[in-house]
């Protein structure tokens, strides 16, 4: 037993972290929960005893109300110093948070207001003066920073994580306040909650995420005073959106403290592969029994485990259709029956296993039972992106139907059988889809993402951008409608008060894209020059400098036979002709018809192409006006002339035509030199 | 403006990606109109992505500007094109170059330029800092890999069976089958995106995607006669099985004949227009085909 004399801070400090912050702790919220019953618990005495012991050793050590920084001073300064000397050991001032928490759980008792916090913490420190001790704020908010700077850094997690959440704008009473309020009672509970939403074990989910199904959860539930209050009091949601990320974070899937019986779910498991198989099975938890018995579809039945898979005995389609447990009051097998099971491809399970809902995107299977078989595959048929396959279910359920390649994209409406499968993300808050830029937050303009709302009871739960409220239904809601198309701003989704998304809309700054790693085809020859290997490169530099590339409509490394360009000439043109640099260099060109896809396509293009077998210097069209205008198409200088039959064509084109389009001096070189031959050979 | 249209903004805005990031904006910008892999290889064909299967990630591909062949003069700009570079084309304002968007079913708009002369679209080119090749389609036919070049690469051991297995059948697509040890291409059940493996004749085996798998079985099984060309004027229309479609480049080199996606008929064919007959037989050729010819009577 202890005594108010035995106890020094030390005694207590020491005493108040063997009972909170344990290794059992590890990764889990800490409440500091402080009573008198709790007091007398560490001081293995009486718990008034117990009150005074620790009251002496903080009332030792409070300064004066006049003192600079107030009553705290001294013990604010024990801190700092102790975090200086790296935090080791008891924290010097746990025994003055403690009083503060108990000062918190005293509010309603005795002759004050019941919200009147101060007036509880003055009584036990024996401050006569009214209203707030001076340096409270400062010195307690210190301190209780360092408190959890010690449990989430200095310590890691290892004897628990802190869950005084700092929130400034709120008061500091707030802080000794929120250790109070989630009990163990309310824990236990948490079991129920995370199989409401359907938590994977592993599954990140945000913590204000969990605070707002909490708040849609809680209200038919029966948590104690102190968690309703988290509830209602916006301060205290940081530190509830804290308990339960911690919680989540280390749930098993199947319960969290050892006093309340364990559940985990059996699946529906279909191999396809000959001669195909359907059964019922489940992962085996640990600490689960190798064997479990119950009733599944009114029957009696078992599961064993093999390779750490509980395994159901017999097939039976009974089981699927009705469900039902096996187990016993510490540890559960539970299914649900159904006539309709959606399975997605498990690799722990080995096969097509059963999921509570379609996941957007993903490929799955349905086993349909007779009676709902038409209208699922009337339903899938209408809303999967691929085309479904159809097959008989094997074994003993022959006469259930196997759909596949069922792919939903999330905000299809399923009725019927399938009503409870739609995509739905798990009911999770979610921003999806849009199109989103590199940079966390940000969305192409025009492309905001939809904002999933999961179900719930509050019809108060408003889905609201910028402070407009747009929606308060269970439904995905489409950002993109409610921005224009250009829009390059940062906005604000809010949800029921409780979570808050910023999304950034970011104009096209790009003309050409990002040269990040690119893919691209690289193709070898062998020693003889043929084409030999062609493979995709995740990085189109990595190819080797010899090989040919593909990127896009660009080939590099490949002998070029394409250098020349066409030469486009008018349609309206009745007649052309292209000519090269030497005499003799002459095309008639015949005029093709406009291609049909173009028509179709409405295109209506006035050129067409040309080709030479040398370099055109010069086209010359004649017009329906019987004109004859020169275009030049390259600068090179009058070639070899030769006086032969070949060059008189050349020579009377060059002399007849007009030039519209080129050099004029060259184009005078051009018809000199077409005189000297008309000259020569006296044409 | 056309969800495909958005979504190729967004991939030239982002540059490079994972095939989940892709199906994600595929389905918020276009609703799932089509598979999102689908329009995947539809802008691989077009020259918009390039796509590295394996790795399940894709890349932009900076834009070109090209002449199509025998088009009236029309150029294309190939290519992933930014939301910014597309409004500054289509607000072109210049005497000789008008820029056409052509909205398509399924696929980013085709953009056409319409211009003057060759000099006018090598201006254009210019003015955005883009290069300009006049044919595209030629440089790709003389780089199409053979069947075997396309499979070399890929050789790879027997894959395991775990969850189900289906067999390409000609006539049939594919059907789920009990076994694999018999020649032919395979598509089996696999934690995400499923596999292909191709088992030739001789007990080789090839990882494969769908075109290079179908040509190899069709190649393996005789069947020579599942390319036509028809003619069209000036070039022609190229028909390609659906069941069979053709490889990345193969395709490629045949879309940007027109720069219009692929499209289909009324048997079912994947038919790209505009082809030359030369490219027809080339890619004939390339996949060990007989080019088959339909009268245009």
């Amino acid at each position: 037993m202890g005594s108010t004399t035995s106890w020094t801070r030390e005694d207590w400090c020491r005493a108040l972290e063997g009972r909170f912050f344990t290794e059992r702790s590890a990764g889990l919220p800490v409440l500091f929960f402080i009573d008198e019953e709790v007091l007398g618990d560490i001081f293995s005495g009486e718990a008034d005893d117990a009150v005074d012991s620790v009251l002496e050793t903080v009332r030792r050590r409070l300064g004066l109300p006049g003192n600079h920084n107030g009553y705290f001073h001294r013990i604010e300064r024990e801190g700092r110093r102790w975090k200086l000397d790296g935090g080791v050991g008891s924290p010097p001032f746990l025994d003055l948070l403690a009083v503060c928490v108990l000062a918190a759980t005293r509010m309603g008792t005795g002759n004050y207001a019941p919200n009147n916090y101060y007036a509880q913490l003055r009584s036990l420190l024996g401050i006569a003066e009214p209203g707030t001790p001076s340096g409270f704020g400062d010195s307690l908010d210190y301190l209780w920073s360092v408190y959890s700077w010690w449990l989430d850094e200095r310590l890691g997690g290892s004897r628990g994580i802190s869950t005084v959440i700092e929130n400034a704008p709120f008061t500091h009473i707030g802080r000794p306040l929120s250790q109070t309020l989630f009990l163990g009672s309310d824990v236990r509970r948490l079991d129920d909650f995370f199989h409401w939403i359907q938590l994977d074990p592993d599954e990140a989910v945000d913590e204000d995420v969990l605070v707002l199904y909490f708040r849609a959860w809680a209200p038919e539930e029966s948590l104690s005073a102190g968690a309703n209050r988290l509830l209602e009091d916006e301060q205290f949601w940081p530190t509830l959106g804290r308990i339960l990320g911690a919680y989540a974070h280390h749930w098993d899937g199947t319960r969290f403290d050892r006093t309340s019986t364990r559940a985990a779910a059996l699946r529906v498991v279909v191999r396809l592969r000959r001669p195909g198989s359907v059964s019922l099975q489940a992962l085996q938890p640990d600490g689960y029994p190798d064997r479990v018995a119950g009733q599944l579809g009114g029957a009696t039945c078992s599961a064993a485990v093999d390779d750490g898979v509980f395994v159901v005995g017999g097939s039976d389609p009974r089981y699927l259709l009705r469900g039902g447990m096996l187990g016993d009051e510490t540890c559960r097998l539970t299914f649900p029956g159904s006539e309709v099971h959606v399975l997605q491809l498990d690799e722990e399970l080995g096969g097509w296993a059963s999921v509570s809902a379609f996941v957007p995107g993903e490929r799955h299977f349905v086993l349909a039972a007779p009676s709902a078989a038409d209208q699922v595959r009337q339903q899938l048929e209408r809303w999967s992106t691929e085309p479904i396959t159809a097959q008989r279910a094997p074994g003993t359920f022959a006469a259930w139907s196997l759909y596949g390649d069922i792919v939903l994209q999330g905000d299809e409406v399923l009725e019927g059988a399938l009503a409870g499968r739609r995509p739905t993300l798990k009911h999770r808050f979610a921003l999806r889809g849009g199109l989103p830029l590199a940079l966390a937050g940000s969305y192409l303009s025009g492309g905001a993402p939809d904002v999933w709302l999961p179900p719930t009871t509050e019809d108060t739960l408003w889905l609201a951008l910028d402070g407009r409220q747009i929606s308060n239904r269970a439904d995905k809601v489409r950002l993109a409608d409610h921005l224009s198309k250009d829009d390059a701003a940062s906005h604000v989704v809010d949800y029921g008060g409780v979570i808050t998304r910023t999304v950034r809309m970011v104009e096209s700054h790009l003309v050409i894209p990002p040269a990040h790693a690119q893919p691209g085809h690289v193709i070898e020859r062998d020693k003889g020059g043929q084409l030999s290997a062609h493979r995709v490169l995740a990085r189109i530099e990595d190819a080797n400098d010899t090989a040919i590339v593909v990127a896009g409509p660009d080939v590099g490394g490949a002998d070029d036979r394409w250098g020349e360009a066409p030469v486009l000439l008018r349609r309206h043109a009745e007649q052309a002709w292209l000519l090269g640099r030497h005499s003799g260099e002459l095309v008639s060109v015949t005029k093709p018809a406009m291609p049909a896809w173009m028509v179709e396509q409405g295109l209506t293009g006035h050129l067409y192409e040309a080709w030479a077998e040398f370099p055109v210097q010069y086209s010359v069209e004649r017009w329906p006006s019987g004109e004859l205008k020169a275009r030049a198409r390259a600068s090179l200088p009058p070639g070899d002339l030769a006086a032969d039959d070949d060059a008189s064509d050349w020579v009377r084109l060059l002399l007849a035509a007009e030039l519209a389009e080129g050099d004029p001096e060259l184009w005078d070189d051009y018809q000199a030199a077409a005189e000297l031959l008309q000259s020569e050979c006296g044409a | 403006m056309n969800g495909f249209e958005q979504l190729l903004h967004w991939t030239a805005e982002r540059g490079s990606g994972t095939l989940a990031d892709f199906e994600s904006a595929h389905a918020w910008a276009t609703g799932e109109e089509v598979p999102a892999l689908r329009t995947l290889r539809v802008m691989s064909a077009l020259g918009h992505l390039e796509v590295d299967w394996p790795g399940a990630r894709w890349g932009a591909v900076r834009p070109t500007v090209t002449l199509l062949p025998d088009a009236a003069g029309y150029g294309l700009v190939v290519g992933a094109r930014t939301a910014r570079l597309t409004t500054s084309l289509n607000s072109l304002e210049e005497p000789d170059i008008f820029v056409d968007l052509r909205t398509q079913h399924a696929a980013p708009d085709a953009c056409f330029v319409a211009s003057d002369s060759e000099q006018a679209l090598e201006r254009l080119a210019s003015q955005f800092e883009l290069p300009f090749a006049h044919s595209v389609a030629g440089r790709l036919a003389d780089v199409l890999p053979p069947l075997d070049a396309m499979l070399r690469p890929y050789l790879e051991p027997p894959m395991a069976i775990y969850y189900g297995v289906e067999r390409f059948d000609l006539d049939e697509n594919f059907v789920r089958v009990d076994g694999d040890t018999d020649p032919g291409l395979y598509l089996y059940d696999v934690a995400g995106p499923r596999r292909m493996q191709f088992a030739d004749d001789d007990g080789a085996r090839y990882k494969v995607d769908l075109a290079v798998g179908t040509w190899a079985e069709a190649r393996r099984l005789g069947a020579a006669d599942l390319l036509y060309w028809q003619p069209d004027g000036t070039n022609g229309t190229l028909f390609a099985p659906w069941m069979l479609p053709l490889p990345v480049l193969h395709a490629r080199a045949s879309a940007l004949c027109s720069g219009l996606r692929p499209g289909w008929n009324d048997h079912g064919d994947i038919i790209y227009v505009n082809v030359p007959e030369w490219l027809a037989v080339r890619i004939a050729e390339s996949l060990e085909q007989e080019l088959g010819r339909i009268s245009t009577q």
